[in-house]
């Protein structure tokens, strides 16, 4: 199973994660971490840590930031650079968390970023007042 | 013409810059000043691929090149966000001629043997040392994460907790 960490400034990622569980109920392998107050050093290290929990296992992980060059892009990036087993998507909303829930177990990794990206723009849409 | 900010801040480029103080300041060039990245293609390039679509141009650059950018004609028609990692970097830069007259320290984060200031300024013996030069060279060194927050007296906080 793909493993996600949702890494973002303040408590937007635990958030993230607690609406998308009251939604689909209690989900394993999937964390999050917040940036605030880190430096790119220790966010690194943090990581890093939880990253190595199952090298053993050598699991893939999707790490969602929020905003394409942030501070957590950046950090990922890095690691993702150094461990093949990591690849980071940005752009995280619920529509994407939930997908990547839902089908993480059915698709590769590589087609489920994919996925993912077509799924978090899909659940974007307008509703003009007064139509 | 004069920067627009020069700001120390450890993240360097990101969110708090991109979004918020391009925002309040409409600058024409970002120039990032580091050493490490400046030589390391890879970096290099993730930081100026993570910002294509904003409406600003983006140097990653080292010092040597800062100050030759410093030295040109653009610097004279353009509003310019400096951003260094330490103050080391600012005093370097000084010391060498840049014309800087005020500093935003936006995020030195923990690291240990600092002492926390703010909650996102930690101040090591070393940084300490350069903030004093600096001070003495009359530059004026403020903190302040985002353009809307009120900006923080840095030395007379420092001085508050005895450690200047």
């Amino acid at each position: 199973m793909i493993n996600g960490i949702v890494l973002t400034h303040g408590n937007l990622g635990g958030a993230l994660v607690k609406t998308a569980e009251r939604i689909i109920g209690h989900v394993e392998n999937l964390s999050s971490l917040s940036s605030t107050r880190m430096s790119p050093k220790d966010l690194k290290k943090h990581l890093e840590k939880l990253i190595r929990i199952d090298d053993e296992n050598n699991s893939e992980y999707f790490i969602f930031v929020g905003l394409k060059g942030g501070h957590p892009w950046h950090v990922a990036c890095l690691i993702a650079r150094e461990y093949p087993n990591v690849s980071v998507i940005s752009g995280v909303n619920l529509p994407m968390l939930l997908s990547f829930l839902i089908k993480r177990e059915s698709l590769p990794a590589q087609e489920l970023l994919q996925q993912l990206k077509k799924d978090a723009y899909r659940g974007i849409d307008i509703f003009v007042g007064g139509h | 013409m004069p920067f627009s900010l020069v700001r120390i801040d450890d993240r360097l480029i990101h969110g708090q810059v991109v979004v918020g103080w391009v925002h309040a300041l409409r600058p024409d060039r970002i120039i990032l000043c580091n050493e490490e990245v400046a030589n390391s293609e890879w970096e290099r390039d993730l930081y100026l691929n993570s910002y294509v679509d904003a409406d600003v141009k983006i140097d990653v650059i080292t010092m040597d090149e800062t100050l030759a950018y410093l030295k040109g004609p653009d610097f004279e028609r353009e509003k310019v966000i400096l951003l260094v990692e330490s103050p080391k970097e600012v005093w370097q830069l000084v010391e060498r001629g840049a014309p800087i007259t005020e500093i935003n320290v936006g995020g030195m984060h923990y690291k240990e043997n600092a002492e926390e200031v703010l909650s996102y300024v930690f101040v090591s013996e070393e940084d300490m040392k350069y903030f004093n030069l600096l001070n003495k060279k009359g530059i004026k060194i403020e903190a302040r994460d985002v353009p809307n927050a009120k900006p923080q007296n840095l030395i007379e906080r420092l001085t508050r907790i005895g450690k200047k």
